[in-house]
């Protein structure tokens, strides 16, 4: 009998390449200024993947199925006006309310792109961004562009605890947690494998009995809900609602960046999310650093727009071959409509 | 026993009959060939089959029952199969993935690789093939990856299994892998129905032939009843000679206008020929043989590996088909839809393009001079319309063909090269003549034609001079005088 | 034989349903306005309106162009930002005579629509994604060009010149120069696409790239020639508010990042490409700014713009996915 082959598989060069990276970038910093290497700061680096995991999680599900979401980060900061306002409204109750609150809005809001770019056939990425501009717009009307404080701190500790004297943001606990969860369905469940189908070729997926407008349906409103996890982490680190505290750096765009770099592919279709986390991670390590030697903020910026660019066109070479299915120097085309 | 009997099955596009009652049936355990030549119908036969289109009279009756499905997948779900050459494949997921699609075996509410891997094995073995479960799809050579295909159909024990020109990529070993594939799935009780080409191939892997021509079944035939001979002639022979007798050639070809020298391209290998000003040479070829990538090289359109082109004598490389469109070379590209014609854009709009710069007052386009070049052209060739502002996609295609032809008679194109990409294709018997008319008036006013048809009637009957092609090479070269759709036919396809 | 444009057909509809729309919220305005005990059918308001045209009309010509051709730019606002700033920074920390900077504003603009170009025709990356990330490389330059020599990244820059001075100043009657300057920029380019070669090539190319290119329509150059006028003229609108406000600042123009786009989608510019003209982009610009003062006016939560931007792309979008739509069927394709 048969078994199935466990001889193993390449060594995953992505991850090796991304994990150097990462190693390599604390290595200068750590040269550059030994002093930085304090329990404060890996905290600090810890939080901010914590909360950019989530979404990128979500971000690079959908975009493995094809699909883009520019909103994300706006629908993290509506989720959180949504949980602050629900905690204003009624302090006494207990968090899990304000955050089931979010939670639901999170999920609408990725309903409606969903609606958009299933059900009218908009561009994706064009009616994400609107929808963003739509959201990010009703947070700075309804509060004026100001701070509100939150009236039940009892997530601000959520974030952090306590071991001894030392504070663990056992929040990372949590995103590796969702992480390996998001890792299962899409490598071991008949859903995560036809995320990667509809991806990889919606056309045969849809002649197979899969339902590719359904599947991506359901995505949107996933990377809607994850982003308004999102949004309730950040917001316990932030403390206080700030109307332009996420977006002001562009999580979705480092999001993207880091899911691409972590070698999800752009055109759908392939990718792990193991790989997009270490893309996180490695963004967020740089950038990081960047700050710790005190480079400017415009050199972190650049830095960003160049490993977009550098993302995009690594993945675009990786995809040649890969969608157009190759065929030997002249395979024809099928014989074209004879009418 | 199971059976598929397509019944005075008929459909009509706009302007032409794709099928006139076709009848015959296809019975279990068989192999049945479907031969013709192209525009013969097989095509449209194969969708109507598979769902993608519906046909206008007639049905299609699977073991006494009528199968009537609206859409592609609820027809595959009732055990139809048709393998295209476009592979419905997922290039970057696994063999085994791709083989179950839509049923990856579940335990515990996950996928049970193992089960997949084995099931995938088992299938692969039967088959004696050495290709591994896990590897990717893309990673396999091309053959292989339409035997992904036949596993695909396979496993979902689809009862019909069609093959739509399988060998055009493949090589010989490859080919005797597939027809091995083949005979045991004839064993396993399908129904096999086998679209080629390629005589020699039907008489190794199949038992009944069905013949069609211009959308009409000529003759059903018993394989090892036949000969090559008997197939030949009734694929062709087509009866619309006295068109070809009226047309109103030209009688002396000048000198030499372009020579191709050892053209290598991605996918043609080694081409030379000459072209004479006011001569018509024909490309004769199976879909597939290079001829379209040829053309392509000349125009600038592909990049050229090495070789010379010479025009009027000159050394020339285009880098963009601007380029040789100044130097006047023209192309009517073979998908007249989605290379041809701007389809939204007006007929005035399509006839002017490549001569814009050409038609200008001051800084502004000139109305005037655009109406008076497109009417010329619309009169010349009787386009006909109501209007010179009705968009393209209004009109039948041989009314577009004429629009793409119209493009490049002005005086103002210098058209000195005009290459003709399957120009008839999809086109009524009617406006074919006149099209071939047209063709020849472009010869007579000097201009070098390359023709290119998979038609062979048309192509011998049209072109002073024939070169035929297979594989990216040129097999041969007949004049007019001397061809016979058989020796044509048989430089194309028995190599 | 009947003379009739097809795409003009479609585009004059458009326009009509634009027109109507106009009068609708100028009438909603003036009521609204009323109950809030304020005026806005006055010449003053359409004065203010038509001079906070001037800014984002720019942008609308430059986005209109690059769609009609099926292309996008997303980087436009920055690039104009980035303007802006060489602008003031020229003229106060270089010293550089305005004209020199102006010119020297509007060169570095140009120069980033070509990377765009570059990397979307050699590199075939999305336009889309390819000018977000150019866009944040731009804002990375802008923030380096608006750090001071003491290393302090200073948010708005102010200059001063009598010549800068007197252009921002200028203007005929109640009516800014720069008013003029727009709707003449709005001719020639609505004259370009119209008549010329060069638009109808865009329009055909727009419309199917593939066949435009087989019938020499060199869709190529005209990409970039495209991209580098989208990002110019992002200068050009980056320039004059900086002009008008006496300051550069890596913020400018960022309320106006989308509005370029908004207009030509609600203009009748077809997001898909092919269709659509300069007409209906100024008539879409002019319905999204009388929105914008007509809610100000009505409403003083200036913020609420922040919201109807965004709604108005979104409706823009579902016009022309309805309109779209409704060619297909009538064309029965």
């Amino acid at each position: 009998m048969p078994r199935r082959s466990f001889i193993k598989k390449p060594p995953d060069t992505k991850s090796v390449v991304l994990l150097a990276l990462v190693a390599a970038v604390l290595l200068v910093t750590y040269i550059v200024k030994p002093g930085s290497f304090t329990a404060g700061n890996a905290n600090q680096i810890l939080l901010v993947i914590s909360y950019l995991g989530i979404m990128g999680v979500g971000v690079s599900f959908l975009l493995i199925s094809g699909g883009i979401d520019f909103a994300a980060a706006a629908h993290a900061t509506c989720s959180m006006l949504v949980f602050t306002e629900v905690t204003r409204i009624a302090p006494a109750l207990p968090a899990i309310i304000p955050f089931l609150a979010a939670l639901a809005f999170g999920a609408l809001a990725g309903a409606v792109n969903a609606a958009l770019v299933e059900g009218l056939s908009m561009t994706s990425f064009i009616a994400t961004i609107g929808m963003a501009s739509v959201w990010n717009g009703v947070v700075m009307w309804y509060t004026k562009g100001g701070t509100l404080a939150l009236a039940n701190d009892s997530i601000i500790g959520l974030t952090m605890a306590k071991i001894g004297r030392t504070p663990v943001p056992w929040v990372f606990v949590f995103v590796a947690a969702l992480l390996a969860v998001y890792s299962t369905v899409l490598n071991r469940t008949r859903f995560g494998r036809s995320v990667l189908m509809i991806g990889g070729n919606a056309g045969a997926a849809r002649l197979a009995g899969l339902n590719p407008a359904k599947i991506r349906t359901m995505l949107y409103i996933n990377t809607g809900a994850l982003s308004a996890v999102c949004g309730v982490v950040f917001l316990s680190l932030s403390r206080a609602f700030v109307p332009k505290g996420l977006t002001q750096n562009t999580p979705e765009l480092t999001a993207l960046t880091a899911t691409i770099l972590g070698g999800v592919s752009f055109m759908g279709g392939a990718g792990k999310l193991s790989g997009a986390f270490l893309g996180i991670i490695l963004i967020q390590v740089l950038s990081y650093a960047l700050q710790i030697l005190s480079l400017p903020l415009w050199i972190v910026t650049v830095v960003n727009g160049l490993l977009l660019l550098i993302a995009l066109l690594t993945d675009a070479i990786a995809a040649k071959g890969r969608y157009a299915l190759k065929s030997k120097s002249h395979a024809p085309k099928a014989e074209q409509t004879e009418m | 026993m199971e059976y598929l009997e397509f019944r005075n099955v008929g459909k009509a596009f706009p302007g032409v009959v794709a099928l006139d009652g076709v009848s015959f049936t296809a019975r279990a355990g068989k192999v049945v060939a479907l031969l013709g030549e192209n525009g013969a119908g097989k095509s449209t036969l194969l969708k109507i089959l598979s769902a993608d289109i519906k046909a206008d009279t007639g049905k299609v009756v699977l073991s006494g029952k009528e199968l009537s499905f609206s859409s592609t997948a609820q027809a595959i779900n009732a055990g139809i199969s048709v393998i295209y050459q476009e592979r419905q494949l997922i290039p970057a997921m696994s063999v085994m993935e791709n083989v179950f699609i839509g049923e990856l075996p579940v335990k515990n509410g996950l996928v049970d690789f193992n089960r997949l891997f084995l099931d995938t094995k088992a299938i692969i073995d039967k088959f004696g093939l050495p290709i591994d479960p896990e590897a990717t799809v893309m990673s396999l050579p091309v053959a292989y990856q339409q035997m992904v295909e036949i596993m695909k159909a396979y496993r979902r024990d689809c009862l019909v299994i069609a093959f739509d020109e399988p060998t055009a990529p493949l090589t010989d070993t490859e080919i005797d892998i597939l027809f091995n594939i083949i005979r045991q799935l004839k064993e396993a009780g399908k129904i096999i129905i086998y679209v080629s080409h390629r005589i020699r191939e039907i008489f190794q892997i199949t038992d009944e032939i069905a013949v069609l021509k211009d959308g009409r079944l000529v003759k059903t035939l018993t394989t090892p009843e036949t000969d090559q001979q008997e197939l030949i002639s009734a694929m062709v022979g087509r009866d619309i000679g006295d068109t070809y007798a009226s047309l109103d050639r030209n009688g002396e070809p000048g000198s030499v206008v372009l020579e191709v020298d050892n053209l290598c391209t991605d996918a043609v290998d080694n081409v030379s020929f000459t072209l004479r000003a006011g001569e018509i040479v024909g490309f004769a070829g199976l879909v597939g043989a290079g001829r379209t990538e040829v053309a392509r090289a000349i125009f600038g359109a592909d990049r050229i590996l090495s070789g010379e082109i010479r025009l009027g004598g000159g050394s020339v490389r285009f880098k963009t088909p601007r380029d040789a469109i100044k130097a006047g070379i023209a192309l009517c590209p073979e998908d007249r839809k989605e290379q041809g014609l701007v389809l939204w854009a007006s007929i005035r709009d399509n006839i002017c393009m490549p001569v814009l710069h050409k038609l200008k007052k001051l800084i502004f386009l000139d109305g005037a001079a655009q109406d008076r070049l497109t009417q010329a052209a619309v009169e010349k060739y009787s386009i006909r319309t109501p209007s010179l502002w009705k968009r393209a996609l209004e009109l039948s295609g041989g009314n577009q063909q004429k629009v793409i032809l119209g493009r490049w008679t002005s005086d103002e194109v210098a058209t000195r090269v005009l290459i003709l990409d399957e120009p008839t294709k999809g086109i009524d018997i009617g406006t074919k003549a006149e099209i071939y008319q047209l063709v020849c008036d472009f010869a007579k006013r000097g201009v070098g034609v390359i023709f290119i048809s998979s038609e062979l009637t048309e192509v011998i009957n049209v072109a002073d001079r024939i070169i035929v092609m297979h594989n990216g090479h040129i097999t041969g070269e007949v004049a007019r005088q001397d061809a016979t759709e058989e020796k044509v036919l048989s430089l194309a396809m028995l190599s | 034989m009947k003379k009739k444009l097809p795409l003009a057909g479609a585009l004059r509809s458009k326009a009509f349903t634009l027109v109507v729309l106009l009068v609708i919220l100028v009438a909603l305005f003036t009521v609204l306005a009323s109950v809030n005990n304020t005026r806005f059918f006055t010449a003053r308001t359409f004065i203010g309106i038509l001079s906070d045209l001037a800014v984002p009309s720019f942008l609308a010509i430059g986005a209109g162009c690059l769609i009609v051709s099926g292309n996008i730019d997303l980087s436009q606002a920055s690039v104009g930002a980035m303007a802006g700033v060489i602008l003031a920074v020229g003229i106060s920390w270089w010293q550089i005579p305005w004209w020199g900077a102006i010119v020297l504003a509007i060169a570095a603009s140009a120069a980033a629509g070509l990377l765009n170009a570059v990397i979307v025709n050699e590199l075939g990356i999305a336009p889309f994604v390819t000018t977000l990330a150019i866009s944040s490389v731009i804002k990375g330059i802008t923030m380096l060009l608006s750090t001071d020599p003491g290393n302090i990244l200073v948010s708005s820059i102010a200059f001063t010149t009598p010549a800068t001075d007197a252009i921002a100043a200028a203007s005929f009657g109640d009516i800014p120069a720069t008013a003029i300057v727009m709707v003449a920029a709005f001719i020639v380019y609505g004259l370009m696409l119209a008549k010329t070669k060069l638009g109808k090539s865009i329009y055909l190319i727009g419309c199917n790239r593939v066949a435009a290119r087989l019938s020499g329509l060199g869709e190529k150059k005209i990409s970039y020639f495209l991209f580098i006028n989208c990002s110019a003229l992002g200068g050009v609108s980056g320039v004059i508010l900086s002009l008008r406000s006496k300051q550069g600042t890596m913020l400018a123009l960022q309320s106006d990042q989308f509005t370029g786009v908004t207009a030509a989608i609600l203009g009748g510019i077809s997001f898909s490409g092919g269709s659509g003209g300069m007409g209906g982009a100024f008539m879409g610009l002019l319905v999204i700014k009388t929105f914008n003062k007509g809610m100000m006016i009505a409403d003083s939560n200036t913020y609420l713009t922040f919201v109807l931007s965004g709604v108005l792309l979104i409706a823009a979008l579902t016009m022309d996915y309805v309109s779209v739509r409704r060619q297909r069927k009538r064309a029965g394709a």
